[in-house]
């Protein structure tokens, strides 16, 4: 389980449920390559946006 | 009776020491939850007894009980399911004897049971008695024995022992020592002559294991092969 450690579970899981509404329950009945890639594909999205403000600015 | 409701990718899986398939599915996140709790407690125990859990639940194959899985099936199917559900690439690095650290990309896929060459399970008295041998349960990983932390070598190697023998038969007899009461199969094995338990010893020291290998060449062009052979292994490395 070298992959992840329980503080950075508890992390991932807060910042989905705090800043994107996400479940609790949803994300723990997710498969853990599920949560990986809505994760990632999160913080391409975020990555996008900040990108295109920053064009704007 | 009534389909059952399909609702989780379901992959075949044979058990290693039986040939037996059965039907696996992924871990869910409150499931990796589960191992991560005991990663970080570190002990080895309640480690033991989480991924036991995380196999019981992910093996769906109806009557199938996993306190029958020998220590090497068990981690076997642990690495598989741990390969369906979060990856089958464990990213390992390796601190070489030059001070150098040696990442690798281990292929879960890959890893299987090494059986011992001529391992036979039966081990033989005279010409028409002998022991049948069988692998211990991983089970016996949870007995007082082996969590205790103050046995001896000795002592583990004894319950590896009482744990490794299905029967003795002699002529036509055949005493299934799981039958028996734990201090008289003792007493049995204790008037064992030399020969005959240093093969059974033999037996229990060279039980079946993951093996995956590693070769590099390191900066001093010496080649360098490290084998992989238990969990521990796999994700501590």
């Amino acid at each position: 389980m070298s992959h992840n450690t329980l503080g950075n579970y508890y992390q991932v899981i807060f910042s989905l449920a705090q800043h994107h509404h996400y479940s609790i329950a949803d994300i723990e009945n997710l498969y853990p390559f599920e949560r990986d890639i809505y994760v990632d594909m999160l913080t391409d999205y975020l990555k996008k946006l900040e990108d295109e403000r920053a064009g704007l600015a | 009776m009534k389909l059952p409701k399909i609702d989780h990718p379901i992959y075949d899986v044979t058990i290693p020491s039986i040939k037996k398939k059965v039907k696996i599915r992924p871990m869910l996140v409150k499931e990796e939850k589960i191992l991560l709790m005991a990663k970080e407690g570190s002990n080895p125990y309640e480690i033991f007894q989480a991924i036991k859990q995380v196999v019981n639940n992910c093996i769906i194959t109806g009557d199938f009980d996993s306190n029958k899985l020998t220590l090497f099936d068990l981690e076997y199917m642990f690495l598989r399911i741990r390969s369906v559900s979060i990856g089958n690439i464990v990213k390992v690095s390796y601190r070489d004897e030059d001070g150098k650290d040696y990442p690798f990309d281990i292929d879960l896929e890959k890893i299987e049971v090494k059986f011992p060459e001529n391992q036979e399970l039966l081990i033989k008295t005279g010409e028409t008695s002998g022991f049948k041998m069988k692998y211990p349960l991983a089970t016996i990983y949870s007995t007082e024995a082996f969590t205790s932390g103050t046995a001896t070598e000795q002592e583990l190697i004894d319950e590896l022992i009482l744990n490794s023998i299905d029967d003795y038969f002699d002529g036509e007899n055949v005493w299934r020592l799981a039958q028996q009461p734990r201090n008289e199969i003792k007493e049995f094995i204790d008037g064992l002559d030399i020969a005959t338990y240093n093969k059974i010893r033999e037996f229990v020291a060279a039980l079946p294991s993951l093996y995956y290998e590693v070769k590099y060449t390191n900066s001093n062009g010496k080649e360098q092969l490290i084998k992989l052979t238990t969990l521990t292994d796999f994700f501590i490395l």
